[in-house]
């Protein structure tokens, strides 16, 4: 590719070897347009031809697909697992039965390691039952604990002496709600000062 | 996998057996421990049997002199149970234990004689506290009976 004048002169301008001038410019400009129309044009492929039908038409056949020639010149194929299993020694079914039958055959021999969600649930159901059933047995045996931050920062001690009172020592006032009798003669209720117990005297006439 | 299995174990076989034992201990912490000291008092004697230092001065009240302790009868009843002895005389004494709460408990006697009925009486007492059924004749004098309850 050889270069006209005006290209030659517009690489010293760049260069900087030599000045432009505004006059020629444009005319410098429609010729570098010109310059890329002609080099886009020469750059630019060809319009490639497919090969396939050429290749074809040569060959004497029909231009198809190259799946469907091969598939037409091999005939039915068949299946291979049959041979396999033959060889093998398997039992000539389908590959998702003989799996299947081996997985149900080792779940029948051991049994899921993994925690299932029946087991989960289960455990979980039966702590909760044990934790309500402990709270309830706890609150019945000591009524008396309440949940006190006052209580809980104080230290408990182990009493030193026992609190219940000692027997027939306090006999505490006594209500009677009912009192009869078929053979004495005299019952009498006696309570002789706030501190003492109360005495159901029966008179007998005779010992029995 | 294993403290897996070991829960299940806890909470499949420990807890409930857990569960059906408290109870029974629940229930024994609520029964009524009930105690009947039979008593021979007499005019004759002046002794004072030591084991009922405690009454001796309500006992003297019933213009008796002599105390002595014969036996002493005890059970632990629980509400809505009772209990049958036999003490001298021949003498059936029956205690029920009605109901409880905190502060007082119901109580149900009865002293059946060869005749009939010699006492019934249903009373409320203070818990720990004890009331006395006296009367029933014997051998010259009379039976005292202290009867107490302790829960």
């Amino acid at each position: 590719m050889t270069l006209t004048d005006s290209q030659i002169r517009r690489l010293q301008i760049e260069d900087g070897l030599v000045s432009a001038s505004g006059a020629s410019e444009a005319a410098e400009q429609t010729e570098d347009q010109a310059l890329r129309v002609a080099l886009r044009a020469s750059l630019m492929p060809g319009l490639v031809p497919s090969l396939a039908p050429e290749v074809m038409g040569s060959l004497g056949c029909e231009a198809l697909p190259l799946g469907n020639v091969l598939r037409d010149a091999a005939g039915e194929v068949g299946a291979f697992w049959p041979g396999i299993a033959a060889e093998i020694g398997a039992p000539v079914g389908g590959v998702g039965d003989i799996l299947r039958e081996a997985l149900l055959a080792a779940a029948e021999e051991e049994p899921p390691r993994h925690f299932n969600r029946v087991w989960l649930w289960g455990s979980i159901g039966l702590a909760a039952a044990a934790a309500a059933a402990m709270l309830l047995i706890n609150v019945a045996l000591e009524p008396d604990r309440v949940p006190d931050p006052i209580a809980r920062a104080v230290e408990v001690v182990e009493p030193v002496v026992q609190a219940l009172p000692d027997e027939l020592n306090l006999p505490g006032l006594t209500m009677i709600e009912a009192l009869e009798s078929e053979t004495a003669s005299v019952v009498q209720v006696l309570q002789f000062d706030s501190e003492a117990p109360t005495i159901i005297l029966i008179d007998e006439d005779t010992e029995d | 996998m294993r403290w897996m299995k070991a829960l299940v174990l806890v909470c499949g076989f420990g807890l409930p057996v857990g569960l059906v034992l408290l109870p029974a201990e629940a229930q024994a912490a609520s029964k009524v421990g009930i105690k009947v000291r039979v008593v021979h008092a007499t005019k004759d004697s002046k002794k004072i049997d030591k084991r009922l230092a405690k009454i001796s001065k309500h006992l003297g009240k019933l213009g008796y002199t002599g105390f002595s302790l014969l036996e002493t009868e005890s059970a632990e009843i629980a509400p809505k149970g009772k209990k049958s002895f036999t003490i001298a005389g021949g003498r059936k004494l029956t205690v029920a234990v009605l109901s409880k709460d905190s502060k007082r408990a119901r109580l149900r006697v009865e002293i059946q004689g060869k005749k009939g009925k010699l006492v019934d009486t249903t009373v409320s007492i203070r818990r720990n506290g004890f009331f006395i059924v006296a009367g029933p004749k014997y051998k010259g004098g009379i039976l005292v009976l202290p009867i107490s309850a302790r829960y």
